[in-house]
């Protein structure tokens, strides 16, 4: 304990977060140590590191989760301090404590405090213990849907079956049916034995329209808890949370006190230290239960930074290098809205079905109150081996309608080709009268969505794109037949090439000039 | 004159560059002008209207943006509609269904067995990609042919899943 300053940091994660923490180390002027699996050597969170490591082949089980080889890294290139960001080794006790163990600093709270919550049972029995109210559910992991079937019995369908070590809904099942939870037990237990290593689920009830709200919450060393507001994030899709924003228009100052309040109490009843979210499920009739908490940064954090002005991350830095937090709850302030989407790189009119591929095309939305944090660019992959995330796209409003205005222009403004994205669902969600007015639950996606109703193209961009097209073809038709007469006459290359500038030229008079040159061919 | 048809997922359209230098759509006289302002941006003026449209050529069809919608557009000169109706004049229309691989995947299970009738919408089986299970489901009822996968393979995308009769 005590203070001890943070020099140089391993950012143990790829994409979008290792970026996002590299950015605030330049800014707090701290040194950057990036690792990188074969795949990922040409990724921005490599490019924008001071230094960049190795560390295996692309599935993460070889790369990325590799205690051992990050490390090694760690010691190699001498820094003070490792940053896990989210997912990956973030919540893995065993890694935080290795990385003590090494004399090195974990940014993120101790091992004990993330064994204590991530095992979902157990953060359970702490958390009622500290007067926090939890959701019905067995007090240990069941083995068998046999064994799950007496609770059930007990408290009624439908039930929620989890993974004990779980998060970002992996190893999760709905059961609404008796006859259905043989098949979704050993399904939730195969997933959750491939994401999380352990195959131990229990059983919660689940509860009817509920609403997903979490608190942010900043420990430091000496004592100090505060929370830096709620996160509205309901709207889901297989818990996989597609839309959140701050505040949530169904808190009043005086339920928000409550929850924050509450929330406090949970991450003291773990010792917590760090940045941390508690997750609450708010009940249609705004009872609010702990869910769980998240012993790391927060996908989902930037529109909390938006929101309060705060960094978290150089919060996190600070908190680690032994300072205490510059600030008390009550000088916290709040501005404005913020919203953020998650762009994934999904088919949405095909099942959702991951769309892996070279990002072709990717122009980015910009302007007033729009942020995005994205880990890849233009001709990078979205690959099998990693989170299908792409991107987040921020914005900030004055008010909630100006944040959705926003929002929506800049979805609309977003250019990306080669892999198919979800952001049609996410004008769907933002135009949608029920989000509009505030009155969804997490079911809001199942119950409305089709693919159907996503915005179509208009008579004359459909006009527009389908002559871009035939030009394309066109051109790709005489190059093609170009490309052979070359071919046969390599002098005649140059020449070919000269009449066919590829930039800024008006084509719609190209075409005769290419069927000339169809006819000399 | 060239024409090409434009095959978008819900509908064609027949562009025609005409001799004069102008353009038609579906046999109408549109006034159009298009601008590439970078390697994938088009910028048209449909009467006035400016649309964005961006767009590039991908494998058999092209990757189009336009109006915040994604879609896959295929186009065919006339002469290679013609040989592509040569192509497959004769060839009996058989039921056969084929189960490609939407993504490099892991085969986690394999829900059904050679020769089992399967109804639309049935399970077939299940591919764990990005740390997600997805259950592939028949879009045809019929029998089970073959099956080329076993659980625990990884596949690649578009690859023979398994056939249907």
């Amino acid at each position: 304990m005590g203070k001890r300053s943070i020099k140089k940091v391993l950012v143990a994660n790829r994409g979008e977060i290792a970026l996002r923490v590299i950015r605030t180390c330049r800014e707090m002027g701290i040194e950057t140590v990036a690792v990188y699996s074969e795949i990922d050597r040409n990724m921005p969170h490599v490019l924008n590191a001071d230094e960049a490591y190795h560390i295996g082949p692309p599935p993460s089980r070889e790369s990325y989760l590799l205690i051992e080889k990050i490390l090694e890294v760690a010691k190699r290139a001498k820094v003070d301090a490792v940053h896990p960001g989210y997912g990956f080794l973030a919540e893995n006790d065993e890694f935080a404590e290795r990385v003590s163990k090494e004399g090195l600093i974990f940014v993120g709270p101790s091992a004990d405090s993330i064994r204590a919550m991530g095992d979902k049972t157990e953060a359970r029995r702490l958390v009622s213990n500290a007067k926090v109210p939890v959701v019905p559910g067995t007090e240990d992991s069941v083995e068998s849907a046999q064994e799950a079937r007496s609770f059930c019995k007990e408290y009624g369908y439908p039930v929620l079956i989890k993974a004990v070590a779980g998060g970002g809904g992996k190893g999760m099942r709905i059961v609404h049916k008796p006859e259905d939870l043989p098949q979704l037990f050993s399904a939730a237990q195969s997933e959750a034995r491939s994401a999380f290593g352990d195959s131990r689920v229990y059983v919660e009830k689940y509860l009817e329209r509920p609403r997903h709200v979490e608190f942010q919450i900043l420990a430091d060393q000496y004592g100090n808890t505060v929370h830096l507001g709620e996160r509205e994030c309901t709207i889901q899709r297989r818990h996989q949370k597609v839309v959140e924003e701050t505040p949530s228009i169904i808190l009043d100052d005086a339920m928000r006190a409550k929850m924050g309040m509450t929330a406090v109490l949970a991450a003291k009843a773990c010792n917590y230290q760090n940045a941390g979210t508690i997750e609450f499920l708010v009940d249609k009739d705004k009872n609010f239960y702990f869910l769980e908490m998240n012993t790391r940064l927060q996908v989902e954090h930037p529109i909390t930074e938006m929101r309060t002005g705060i960094d978290l991350v150089a919060q996190q830095l600070r908190v680690a290098m032994g300072e205490e937090l510059g600030f008390r709850q009550g000088d916290i302030s709040f501005y404005g809205h913020a919203i953020e989407c998650r762009i994934y790189a999904e088919d949405v009119e095909n099942d959702f079905l991951p769309s892996t591929g070279i990002i072709t095309h990717l122009k980015p939305s910009q302007g007033l109150g729009v942020r995005e944090d994205r880990g890849v660019e233009q001709g990078g992959e979205i690959s099998v081996y990693y989170d299908p995330m792409i991107s987040k796209l921020v914005v900030w409003g004055g008010t909630r309608s100006e944040a959705i205005e926003r929002m929506k222009r800049a979805l609309r403004e977003y250019e990306i080709l080669g892999v198919r994205t979800n952001i049609p669902l996410n004008l769907f969600v933002l135009q949608h009268p029920k989000f509009v007015s505030g009155d969804f639950d997490t079911h809001f996606l199942a119950n409305y969505y089709r693919p159907e109703l996503l915005e179509k193209t208009t008579a004359v961009g459909r006009t527009a794109a389908a002559v871009v097209c035939a030009l394309l073809h066109d051109r790709a038709l005489s190059r093609g037949s170009l490309q052979q007469m070359s071919e046969t006459m390599p002098n005649s290359r140059n020449e070919v090439h000269s009449m066919f500038p590829s930039q800024n030229h008006v084509l719609i008079s190209k075409w005769k000039q290419q069927r000339i040159n169809n006819m000399r061919s | 004159m060239s024409e090409y048809t434009v095959n978008f997922a819900d509908g064609q359209h027949i562009v025609s560059f005409e001799q004069d230098g102008s353009l038609s759509i579906d046999d109408q006289v549109v006034p159009i002008e298009i601008q590439q302002t970078n390697e994938h941006t088009f910028s048209v003026l449909v009467n006035g209207i400016s649309v964005k449209v961006i767009a590039h050529k991908s494998q058999d069809a092209y990757q189009v943006l336009v109006d915040s919608v994604q879609q896959e557009v295929v186009v065919e000169s006339e002469r290679e509609r013609l040989l592509k109706a040569y192509a497959t004049k004769g060839k009996a229309a058989r039921h056969r269904y084929e189960v490609h691989a939407p993504m490099p995947a892991l085969v986690v299970k394999v829900e059904v067995e050679v020769g089992e009738e399967v109804k639309v919408g049935q399970g077939l089986l299940i591919l764990e990609a990005m740390k997600m299970e997805n259950e592939i489901k028949s879009h045809q009822g019929g029998k089970v042919k073959k099956i080329l996968v076993a659980e625990g393979k990884t596949v690649e995308k578009g690859e023979l899943l398994m056939s249907l009769e």
